[in-house]
């Protein structure tokens, strides 16, 4: 076993450190250390999306980064997307376009959305689709999730 | 025309607002993951990487003095219990945990349980698991 590696990341605007084991992944290091249990782990093989976090604004899959690896970067969960208690427009948008069944698959859905609309304020459908292709929903509800999007964009202005 | 029911006398005809979708856009789902216990371990199956392989000796005592291991179930142990094959729907019998040899890749071998998920699904327990292929 290797020896620990201090590591400090700023997630959700706040400073966190821990020691954690250079092979501990950061999906692990998210949810078991820092306890933010939103980030969902899917597969496990960087397929379904569930974990997806942003690392400095950019959408990742955190089941396939180590936590060392984000030593001194920003992370943003879905923890962090509503603000003061206020809903995103995207976590509206889900609500009322009934873009969720089991919602296993939102967090990281949301997480993509987030980057795709802070990139393109204005995707039309297909971009929308292509921002959340490496998202995967096993309720098969990818209409309405488009529709949620498409919600929060109209809305952000 | 159609005539929509009010919400308060069913709501026939009116989408609703589900409940639990509140929690779920916020990340504050509890999902069976998400569910911590105290004094709560991990277990892993160790699976074979070869498809055809003989086990070799599985020193549970070495992998039992790896800081956080619990326990290695293997195929010998089940068979002392006489649970090594088991019936299954198609009326045959099939192994549980692989005794002997294993007969595919992924078969299940042994079975770890630790105190941290990392220690459980260390890849030194394969390495103890397999001679040469």
């Amino acid at each position: 076993m290797a020896t620990k590696k201090i590591v400090r990341v700023k997630v959700n605007g706040r400073e966190r450190e821990a020691e954690v084991e250079p092979r501990l992944l950061l999906v692990h290091f998210i949810r078991d250390v820092l306890m933010l249990t939103g980030t969902h782990i899917g597969c496990d093989t960087t397929n379904c999306g569930a974990c997806t976090v942003l690392l400095d604004g950019k959408p990742i899959k955190s089941c396939t980064l180590f936590a060392v690896q984000a030593d001194g970067r920003e992370v943003r969960t879905i923890e962090g997307v509503a603000t003061n208690g206020k809903l995103h427009p995207i976590q509206e948008g889900f609500r009322e376009e009934h873009g969720l069944q089991c919602g296993f698959c939102t967090p990281g859905m949301i997480m993509s959305a987030c980057a795709l609309l802070e990139k393109n304020p204005h995707p039309n459908e297909q971009e929308i689709r292509w921002g959340i292709s490496g998202n995967l929903c096993r309720c098969t509800g990818y209409q309405n999730i488009v529709k949620a999007v498409q919600y929060a964009a109209d809305k952000i202005v | 025309m159609l005539q929509k029911t009010s919400p308060e006398i069913g709501g026939m005809g009116h989408s609703v607002k589900r409940k639990e979708d509140l929690r779920f856009i916020q990340g504050k789902g509890t999902y069976v993951d998400d569910v911590h216990l105290p004094g709560m371990v991990y277990g892993h199956m160790v699976r074979s990487p070869y498809a055809h392989a003989k086990i070799g000796a599985i020193r549970i005592e070495e992998a039992m003095k790896i800081p956080g291991v619990l326990a290695v179930i293997t195929g010998n142990d089940l068979a002392k219990a006489g649970l090594a094959w088991m019936p299954t729907l198609f009326h045959d019998k099939q192994m549980v945990l692989a005794t002997g040899k294993v007969l595919f890749q992924s078969q299940e071998v042994a079975f770890v349980v630790a105190e941290d998920r990392y220690t459980a699904a260390d890849e030194k327990f394969v390495r103890q698991v397999f001679k040469k292929p």
